[in-house]
């Protein structure tokens, strides 16, 4: 084996071919740098890939809203220019109720008002102020969520491509007895504001989505404010690319490509190679070794730290708090092929773009989750649906449809069964719950994909799956995630990044973790004149 | 007015009503506690009670005879492996290297880490978690550890530590006996420090002889007041208000006590039931949320349960055993139980305490506490076909570990396992399921106060929900505001 000796094939590799990993090599190749990203699968994309369920039926398999992405990314990468064009913006959702009475959760606080005075008049006055009052607290945390965990890094001379900024380490203006509050779940929020089953409901799934975590779970109440801390001072929302999730990644390659970054796929990392402690390179599934002083892993980091050759390199303690990081998903991904568009109950056609959420009551999301924790599923799964098709002609001909739904708590190991004999009774249940809001909706179904969490990991690339890169609980987030002492990006590991989702803030298709990594890259080598 | 009137009255000579009654009593208040029982011996099952060193100092219980003991021994079995946790740090670690010499001497580490959490939480006060996530420098310094001891799930905590899968079932069960908290609930980790002894020789500590003597040492320190006085035999048949205020207590012989606070130790439902003109509310409930008993049974014995890899004596020593400890086997039976559910694979312990029947005839009773039984659950109320059926469900566990045990069996007596009525006032309740703040499982919330209550003055509290002991009799006291001066002396 050759040994890994100066003349190195590039500067840094970059570990993964998602929304992160080729966000972040793109802009360390802007930065001069000589930038390889390695994919384990046959195609980069990672998460956000447009498949067919059907020929002629096109649909994000997997993540279907992108964004709210980062702005600054958004302009260092000018994605528009590599042909990025959002066939919907700014996404409104819609609480669906089998009554046809549906509650708008959207920007405009009068229209949810509106909808909300047929529940409840007490609730629907009392909305604009609580959804207020959290928008505000989302402000604070928009600084938080766009810098390194405790404060931004501190950039060698030429540096970075971001003008430096203050540090924004200070909560204030975040009342203290608010944030208190915010330590307590969504539902006691909830409960404490407003009578409405269907309206908690919701709030509660937007807010819980993804982490495997009960609406009664202490810190909920923060990711209520923490997505709307996403949202606000963003100029796209929620967002559908034209040509689904892949179109995005499409543009990513375009302009990772302009910027000189070399992609190879099929190049699953076997492990690291060191030289006397320092990264030196990698193996991949094919035996060759690929050598760069400099590594960033857009892969969860439990897998990085501890699977890939690191774990002797890391102090025992960290090795441990790594071990417990929760990154295990519990969501599933259907994607139906659909004859025509299906009548919702009471639903204005014009929201037909939204999201459309199902998740009746907090009760509801507490049924899901104890079969959840028992290994199984039942009729009380959430879902987040969109019918991209609605907006993008692009994706089947006239006439057709093509919904896209997240289904929500589910295992990735069923504790009866194998999801192989699973998937049809997950099919069965979600037709017949569909069946509620859109009567016709399951007659009209041409083809289904299920992708379910296990499935799901598999697309990732084997590591947890999960939507978010690792729950969202308050003793993963901030200076926290993914563990003590490795919030900042640089590792323990000497030459060794983390980008993935799995570090500060969260998940979601946002770009911001790629960007904080490369920053804290360039902040360690310094970027090139 | 023909009848003088009280400064309180306590319903139930229970120990979380005696606390409450020697607080009082000491702060110089007029006060009466009324039992049921006819004599002073009734009450009490020979269960362990726990209390706080500081209450106990307060409240002079040492000078009426109280003790304290250091912990029993608790046993963690499955089919292949047993392990004991003496009190004795040494003796436990020597008994956990059987099983891993890594979780030996992690466990020093382990129990004080969260001596420290426990410290630093009080020292460094409470404030918010997200608060300091988005406040917090990394740069320099790790996190303070009662951050960490807030915020993690508990099964988190466990898997930094140690290995052993007995291990940490046997720490996890322990940490969720009477909570309906999930091993993986974030801020579970708390709990941990419920364990006595884990969280420092300092705060809380078993009292020898288990609540019969605890509530002896109560009654004697009471007697010593004699502004306080006990009836017993005294069963109360309501509760009366007057101008949404509470006004005196009847009893079913037709006394009447006159008074300006009732503390009831009856729980929610049956001081509701007291009250006059069937109100449903009762008034002041003391917060504690999701918090659920154990189901409990006790099994007459004739000889003691034999375990694989554990002596006779250690059993036989009041030691807490832990059948088939499971960290995630704790998290399906929480999943079931919150579909309202019996668990297939019941989590449950038990202790074993020796009794003298006769001359010569030695009988042992064994209490089992089965976790995460459900109030109601989907197939309908305890009624004697399902609660027979539950007590099989715990002998036949038992029976799996210790053969021979259900053919020793004499007699069984369930306890019916009741969930206690959630918290705070109508508008904040939840739908379905108990509401759990893991921290309010063992530190009760602030005391309401009465300003909100929904009848002045009343305030119901569910024994046995309460650790240390005695912890929800003082807060009754203290959110009366009674213990503070007596009346006479204010304007003195």
């Amino acid at each position: 084996m050759r040994s890994a000796a100066p003349g190195m094939d590039f500067d840094i590799i970059v570990i993964g071919g998602g929304v992160n990993g080729l966000v972040c090599a793109t802009l360390l190749a802007q930065a001069k740098r000589r930038v390889v990203v390695l994919e384990a699968r046959d195609r980069i994309g990672g998460m956000c890939v447009s498949g067919d369920i059907s020929v002629g039926h096109r649909v994000s398999t997997i993540a279907h809203l992108v964004g709210p992405f980062d702005p600054a990314v958004l302009k260092a990468l000018r994605l528009q220019k590599h042909g990025l064009q959002f066939t919907a913006k700014k996404i409104d959702s819609v609480a669906l109720s089998p009554d046809g009475r549906h509650i708008v959760l959207g920007d405009d606080l009068r229209h949810t008002a509106q909808s909300l005075s047929a529940h409840s008049p007490a609730d629907a006055k009392a909305w604009p102020p609580f959804e207020t009052k959290l928008r505000r607290a989302a402000q604070h945390l928009h600084r938080w969520l766009h810098e390194p965990p405790g404060g931004a890094f501190e950039h060698s001379a030429r540096g970075g491509f971001f003008s430096g900024r203050n540090s924004a380490r200070s909560a204030s203006g975040f009342d203290a007895d608010f944030a208190a509050a915010l330590d307590r779940s969504i539902a006691e929020l909830l409960d404490h504001e407003f009578a409405t089953p269907l309206l908690k409901g919701a709030v509660a799934f937007d807010a819980i989505i993804g982490s495997a975590l009960p609406p009664r779970a202490m810190g909920t109440a923060f990711l209520a404010v923490l997505r709307r801390a996403m949202e606000v001072q963003n100029t796209d929302g929620h967002a559908h690319p034209q040509g689904g999730a892949g179109a995005l990644i499409a543009a990513l390659a375009r302009a990772a490509e302009a910027a000189g970054v070399q992609t190879k796929i099929n190049a699953r990392v076997n492990h690291f190679l060191f030289d006397k402690g320092h990264i030196a390179g990698v193996e991949i599934t094919s035996g060759e070794a690929v050598y760069a002083p400099t590594i960033v892993s857009s892969l969860d980091p439990v897998t990085t730290l501890l699977a890939l050759g690191a774990e002797r390199e890391l102090p025992l303690g960290l090795k441990r708090k790594l071990k417990g990081f929760r990154h295990q998903g519990c969501l599933a991904k259907v994607n139906l092929a659909l004859g025509a568009m299906p009548t919702f109950k009471g639903l204005d056609k014009r929201h037909l773009k939204d999201r459309l959420i199902i998740c009746p009551s907090l009760g509801h999301l507490e049924r899901s989750f104890a079969s959840y924790e028992q290994g199984g599923f039942s009729s009380d799964v959430a879902m987040e649906i969109t019918i991209p098709s609605t907006h993008d002609t692009t994706l089947t001909s006239s006439g057709h449809h093509v919904l896209s739904a997240t289904v929500f708590y589910l295992p990735s190991i069923l504790a009866t069964g194998s999801w192989d004999t699973g998937k049809a009774d997950l099919v069965g249940m979600i037709g017949a719950t569909l069946r509620q809001y859109a009567p016709d909706l399951p007659d009209l179904v041409l083809a289904a994909d299920v992708y379910t969490p296990a499935d799901i990991d598999v697309i990732a690339g084997g590591t947890g799956g999960h939507w978010h890169g690792g729950d969202l609980s308050l003793d993963q987030l901030g200076p926290l995630r993914p563990a003590a002492g490795l919030s900042r990006y640089a590792t323990p590991v000497a030459g060794l990044f983390l980008c993935g989702a799995g570090t500060h803030p969260c998940g979601g298709v946002t770009g911001i973790n790629a960007r904080l990594g490369a920053e804290a890259v360039l902040a360690h080598v310094g970027a090139r004149p | 007015m023909a009848i003088d009137r009280l400064d309180a009255i306590i319903i139930g000579a229970n120990v979380e009503g005696l606390f409450a009654a020697v607080e009082l009593a000491r702060a110089g208040r007029q006060i009466a506690v009324l039992e049921r029982h006819p004599i002073e011996a009734a009450a009490g099952e020979g269960r362990d009670a726990v209390v706080s060193v500081a209450a106990v100092r307060e409240l002079n219980l040492s000078q009426h005879g109280l003790r304290l003991a250091s912990a029993p021994a608790v046993v963690g079995v499955t089919s292949d492996q047993a392990l004991i946790l003496w009190p004795d740090t040494q003796a436990a670690q020597a008994s956990i290297a059987t099983v891993s010499p890594h979780d030996a001497d992690a466990f020093e580490n382990f129990r004080a880490r969260i001596g420290r959490a426990v410290r630093s939480k009080s020292s460094a006060g409470m404030h918010s978690l997200t608060a300091w996530l988005l406040s917090a420098n990394t740069l320099d310094e790790p996190p303070p550890e009662h951050i960490l001891f807030r915020a993690a799930p508990l099964a988190r905590w466990l898997n930094e530590f140690f290995d052993s899968e007995v291990l940490k079932g046997m720490l996890a069960q322990g940490a969720l006996m009477g909570t309906a908290v999930s091993p993986h609930a974030p801020g579970s980790a708390v709990l941990l420090a419920r364990q006595t002894g884990f969280a420092g020789d300092d705060t809380s500590r078993f009292v020898a002889g288990g609540d019969l003597e605890l509530r002896r040492a109560l009654l004697a320190t009471l007697k010593f007041y004699n502004n306080a006085d006990i009836h017993f035999g005294a069963d109360v048949s309501e509760i009366v208000a007057e101008r949404e205020a509470v006004y005196s207590v009847r009893l079913t012989g037709g006394a009447v006590f006159a008074g300006s606070a009732v503390i009831s130790t009856l729980g929610r439902e049956r001081t509701g039931d007291l009250l006059a003109g069937g109100r449903q509310a009762a008034g002041n409930v003391l917060p504690l949320q999701g918090a659920v008993k154990p189901a409990q049974v006790k099994f007459t014995v004739v000889s003691a349960p034999k375990l694989p890899g554990v002596d006779a004596a250690t059993v036989a020593s009041g030691a807490i055993v832990r059948l088939n400890p499971d960290i995630e086997r704790l998290t399906r039976a929480h999943g079931a139980f919150r579909a309202h559910q019996v668990p297939q694979e019941p989590c449950l312990e038990f202790r074993v305490i020796p009794r003298q029947i006769a001359d010569g005839i030695q009988r042992w009773e064994v209490f089992v506490s089965e976790l995460f039984i459900p109030a109601e659950t989907s197939e309908g109320s305890w009624s004697g076909n399902r609660r027979e059926r539950l007590v099989a469900h715990c002998m036949n566990a038992v029976e799996a570990l210790a053969p021979g045990f259900s053919a020793s069996v004499e007699a069984a007596v369930l306890s019916h396992p009741k969930e206690t009525q959630t918290v705070m006032d109508a508008k904040r309740r939840g739908q379905g399921g108990s509401n759990l703040q893991p921290e309010s499982a063992t530190v009760p919330l602030a005391a309401p106060s009465i300003a909100d209550s929904i009848l002045k003055g009343l305030i119901a509290i569910d024994t046995s929900m309460f650790e240390p002991a005695g912890e929800g009799g003082l807060l009754a006291a203290h959110s009366i505001g009674l213990n503070k001066r007596a009346k006479g002396q204010a304007d003195a």
